[in-house]
């Protein structure tokens, strides 16, 4: 079965372009785009064995007035709560302070990384694909050339 | 050596991209995307999604694909071979484009390929 990669996001202009690359370049893996944060804790509680990347839209957060920083703080929660291991990547317009979610991340185990997310969608490509690669090439593990 | 060249999966001929020109050691720092012509030689043109059939153009085939991060001069920090255009999935192949790029005259950091099944993560490639 193919590695899943999961990303939190619902603006259908930013989905257009994440695609674009995720189908050009990794699609030899299977990604979903989740709608609200609860997704998250389905897609971890039944494939968490599946999971080659976590991407948060940190602006994702739901219709009730939660705050995005709170939904990112129940998500570090629960995901340090968890045995499988895989690299998290928020996208955020900085408007909401992560450190705390970093800090408690990175001291858990886990591969954290964060890339600015301004208007517009350039910043995907400059971005957010790079950040992703390098997230799955600081993961990966090393062998030989001849297997 | 490489292995048998191959098609692009999207036949299409597409005219060559102005952008694509050999890879030389005096190459600006940058994302690229590159393909490695039936004499070797590997192009590149700027990283953007569905870049590659336009490197070489009009359908051609290719030897080797995926991409190349320069992140000073002379010096790879990675290459890969994702390329959903031409989806080269040989270890030593890749490798090969590493020993290339080696007697161009830059270094190589890392050398990351990614199985064609998708079964697992990335690996990074100890090439010889």
């Amino acid at each position: 079965m193919p590695k899943l990669i999961a990303i939190l996001e619902r603006d259908p202009a930013r989905i257009e372009i994440m695609e674009a690359w995720l189908n050009d370049r990794f699609y030899m893996y299977e990604y979903s785009f989740l709608k609200h944060p609860s997704e998250i804790y389905e897609i971890v509680n039944k494939r968490a064995s599946d999971l080659l990347a976590l991407c948060l839209g940190c602006e994702s957060h739901d219709d009730s007035g939660i705050q995005p920083t709170s939904v990112l703080e129940l998500i570090s929660r629960f995901l340090l709560s968890q045995s499988a291991r895989f690299p998290i990547i928020v996208h955020s317009d900085g408007n909401h302070p992560l450190k705390s979610v970093d800090v408690h991340l990175v001291q858990g185990g886990w591969y954290f990384v964060e890339v600015e997310a301004p208007q517009g969608t350039d910043w995907i490509g400059n971005d957010w694909y790079p950040a992703l690669k390098t997230a799955l090439r600081e993961t990966a593990r090393l062998e030989d050339a001849v297997h | 050596m490489f292995g048998s060249p191959k098609k692009p999966l999207d036949r299409r001929p597409y005219p060559q991209s102005t952008d694509s020109r050999p890879l030389g050691i005096g190459e600006q720092v940058g994302r690229f995307v590159y393909v490695v012509d039936l004499q070797d030689t590997i192009h590149v043109a700027p990283d953007a999604p569905h870049a590659h059939p336009r490197v070489l153009g009009l359908a051609q085939e290719a030897l080797h694909a995926g991409e190349i991060a320069i992140n000073q001069p002379g010096h790879v920090v990675e290459i890969t071979n994702l390329s959903g255009t031409f989806q080269f999935s040989d270890r030593g192949s890749l490798c090969c484009v590493a020993t290339h790029l080696r007697r161009i005259g830059f270094v190589v950091n890392e050398v990351v390929w990614y199985p064609p099944n998708g079964s697992t993560g990335p690996i990074r490639l100890q090439c010889p």
